[in-house]
């Protein structure tokens, strides 16, 4: 369960000044994914760091299963697993050195270390690179490395920035497959992403973002009956039309 | 909170040293960089000497006095008489001298009279030059010959004539003694091989973490931001001190093997002595932990590896330029100047290698780099806690 209510967040920097999320509110429930849907620069990155305790909202109230983000950085941290499809995984480490260490870094026993790190490598299907140096391995093996790594304390919530950005096909797949199961799972998760499609398969609620302003926030059949339509990128282009946005993406 | 510093300590030496790569950059081309270089210059002068001791000269010689002199260079070089010689062609051949004695040469020999000898030779050619620094020692030997024949007309020999002798006596203290080359230096390499050595690693586990977005992965976890910057300053470091341990045996090495001819004679590297070594050892730790501080801080202001190297070039080049600067002097008295970051480390160095240990000079260098040190790593640990982490942009 993840509570967002009324966070603004401003950048300053140089003279400019940037209002990257205003007053957004929107809640997570556990065994759901919610969808910030919005284009490039809207805010989503930031609202999901906000939520992460990466960055402090200016004003405003997350938490994260009842716990402040700003209050109780620790807790929350301990409970959530953060991706984001902009990193690369690199160097010399291994899947299994890699999970080793951030096993290590969330004070896990050893053996609990052991025992989760092979129940991820056969439910992420990695025995045959787990030992291999992560510099070497392919796009999609790194990413489910990635994956392996955030889920390693076994998080009940799930944050992903931009889950299948930049991926081929094959390994997108396998990002969205792991997201739905994981869902079932009774997680909660919160993606964002630019892309209309991924929004429409995998997510059960659908916030949109213009401007970092949230300027809906439903089921994706509501949303659909609410504007007469029978596809997000219909809605989206209805809604975008009446914030007045044109140039989107 | 030290236990997480450790992780991420461990966590990213077993990463670089995975790496054979980064293993020989930073342990094995350190130690083997300067014995390199002393053995190639050394090979180049000797087969160079070599070379001209086996050319075989042209000579002419004009008016020559005596057959004495003929028998003088016989014996310090070998080479043939060529009469056609000018002074054109010592300009134009390798390897040719001329001497030339004036017309009445014999007759001032015989009447012992003052000669003015002429010696052609061309400075630009090496061989030319060598065989004319050997017909100049001939020359003289020749001339002390006549001297000493001259002499003895009066009831006189050579050593008459030395009415004081000299001898020398080094009173600098044993241990002290030929440290000079080593206190000029050591300090200049340790110096540039700390900086050398942490430079790319300290840039690679800030700025480049940033730019690969591994930063923020790193950043959620439950470990406090304090220790992640401490295990990344540790590790840092421990490189930039192995580094300049490994440079330093390398040195040492080298001096053994290219050592004769670089004034290694002058070299006294015995008197390094475990003290020695472990004041060495001490100084080099601070000045590694002061530019490990430094360059982890920078590399975490920078949004990418590229800005990294931007912040940190111009205090690399300054460390340099100070290096050079201070290779020759003498430590000063002056107190302040001990509490420059660098160069204090550097003087000290120079007093520990001569054996003039300064207590108060070692402890100022001490307590001020402490002061660095601590002042770089509270401003990391607030950069760490600051936003100005997430910020990052690809190259
Ligand atoms: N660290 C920062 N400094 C200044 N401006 C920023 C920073 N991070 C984001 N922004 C600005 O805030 C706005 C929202 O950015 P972001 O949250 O990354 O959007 P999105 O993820 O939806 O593309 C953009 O205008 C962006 O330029
Ligand atoms: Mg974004």
């Amino acid at each position: 369960m993840v509570k967002v209510e009324k966070i603004t967040k401003t950048f300053e920097s140089r003279r400019k000044k940037v209002v990257a999320v205003d007053s957004l509110s929107f809640s997570a429930e556990p065994k759901s994914i919610y969808g910030l849907l919005g284009p490039n620069g809207a805010g989503k990155t930031t609202t999901l760091r906000i939520i992460s305790t990466l960055l402090k909202p200016d004003s405003g109230k997350t938490s994260v299963m009842g716990f402040d983000c700003v209050v109780r950085p620790t807790e929350v941290r301990k409970r959530i697993g953060f991706l984001t499809s902009d990193m690369k995984l690199s160097g010399n480490l291994t899947p299994k050195e890699l999970l080793r260490f951030y096993g290590e870094l969330s004070h896990m026993r050893d053996t609990d270390i052991s025992n989760r790190t092979k129940e991820l490598s056969e439910y992420l299907d990695m025995n045959d690179f787990l030992d291999k140096r992560i510099g070497k391995l392919s796009t999609g093996m790194k990413q489910k490395a990635a994956i392996a790594v955030s889920l390693i304390h076994d998080p009940e919530v799930i944050i992903f920035d931009e889950p299948t950005n930049g991926l081929d096909i094959l390994t997108a797949r396998t990002v969205t497959d792991f997201l739905k199961d994981y869902r079932d799972q009774g997680k909660t998760i919160i993606i964002s992403t630019h892309i209309m499609s991924v929004a429409e398969k995998l997510c059960n609620r659908v916030g949109i973002i213009f401007k970092g302003r949230l300027v809906e926030d439903d089921t994706l059949e509501g949303l659909y009956e609410k504007f007469g339509e029978d596809n997000l990128e219909d809605v989206f282009f209805r809604i975008a039309d009446r914030e007045g946005v044109i140039e989107i993406v | 909170m030290f236990r997480d510093a450790l992780i991420i300590f461990r966590k990213e030496l077993k990463n670089i040293f995975k790496d054979a790569r980064t293993v020989f950059a930073v342990l094995i081309l350190p130690m083997l960089i300067m014995p390199v270089i002393f053995l190639v210059m050394n090979t180049v002068s000797t087969s160079q000497t070599r070379t001209y001791e086996n050319t075989v000269y042209k000579l002419k010689i004009i008016n020559l006095p005596d057959a004495r002199f003929l028998s003088f260079l016989d014996q310090m070089f070998s080479f043939v008489i060529d009469e056609n010689l000018s002074e054109e062609s010592v300009r134009n051949q390798e390897n040719s001298i001329m001497v030339e004695f004036p017309a009445d040469a014999a007759e001032r020999v015989r009447d012992g009279e003052k000669i003015d000898a002429r010696l052609f030779y061309n400075s630009t050619s090496r061989g030319s030059s060598y065989g004319a620094q050997i017909v100049q020692n001939a020359l003289s030997s020749y001339s002390s010959l006549l001297l000493s024949e001259k002499l003895l007309e009066h009831g006189l020999t050579l050593e008459d004539l030395t009415l004081i002798s000299v001898e020398k006596r080094d009173v600098a203290p044993e241990e002290s003694r030929g440290t000079e080359l080593l206190a000029t230096l050591i300090p200049y390499l340790l110096l540039i091989y700390v900086f050398a050595g942490s430079m790319n690693i300290g840039l690679d586990t800030t700025a480049g973490e940033k730019e690969r977005g591994s930063m923020p992965v790193l950043l959620v976890n439950q470990v406090s931001r304090s220790s992640i910057a401490a295990g990344k300053i540790l590790y840092v470091m421990t490189i930039a001190i192995l580094n300049s341990i490994f440079t330093f045996i390398g040195l040492m090495i080298a001096f053994k093997v290219g050592g004769p001819a670089f004034g290694g004679g002058e070299l006294n590297f015995s008197s390094l002595s475990a003290t020695t070594l472990f004041g060495l050892f001490i100084t080099l730790m601070t000045m590694s932990g002061l530019a490990a501080s430094l360059i982890v801080l920078l590399g975490s202001l920078a949004r990418n590896m590229k800005e990294g190297s931007g912040y940190v070039m111009p205090i690399y080049i300054m460390a340099i330029v100070l290096g050079v600067a201070t290779m020759q002097m003498e430590s000063p008295d002056n107190p302040l100047l001990y509490l420059v970051p660098f160069i204090n480390s550097i003087f000290v160095m120079k007093d520990i290698i001569t054996a003039s240990f300064v207590v108060s000079r070692f402890s100022l260098m001490l307590a001020s780099n402490l002061v660095y040190v601590s002042l770089f790593i509270y401003f990391l640990t607030r950069v760490f806690n600051s936003e100005k982490i997430m910020d990052s942009s690809g190259a």
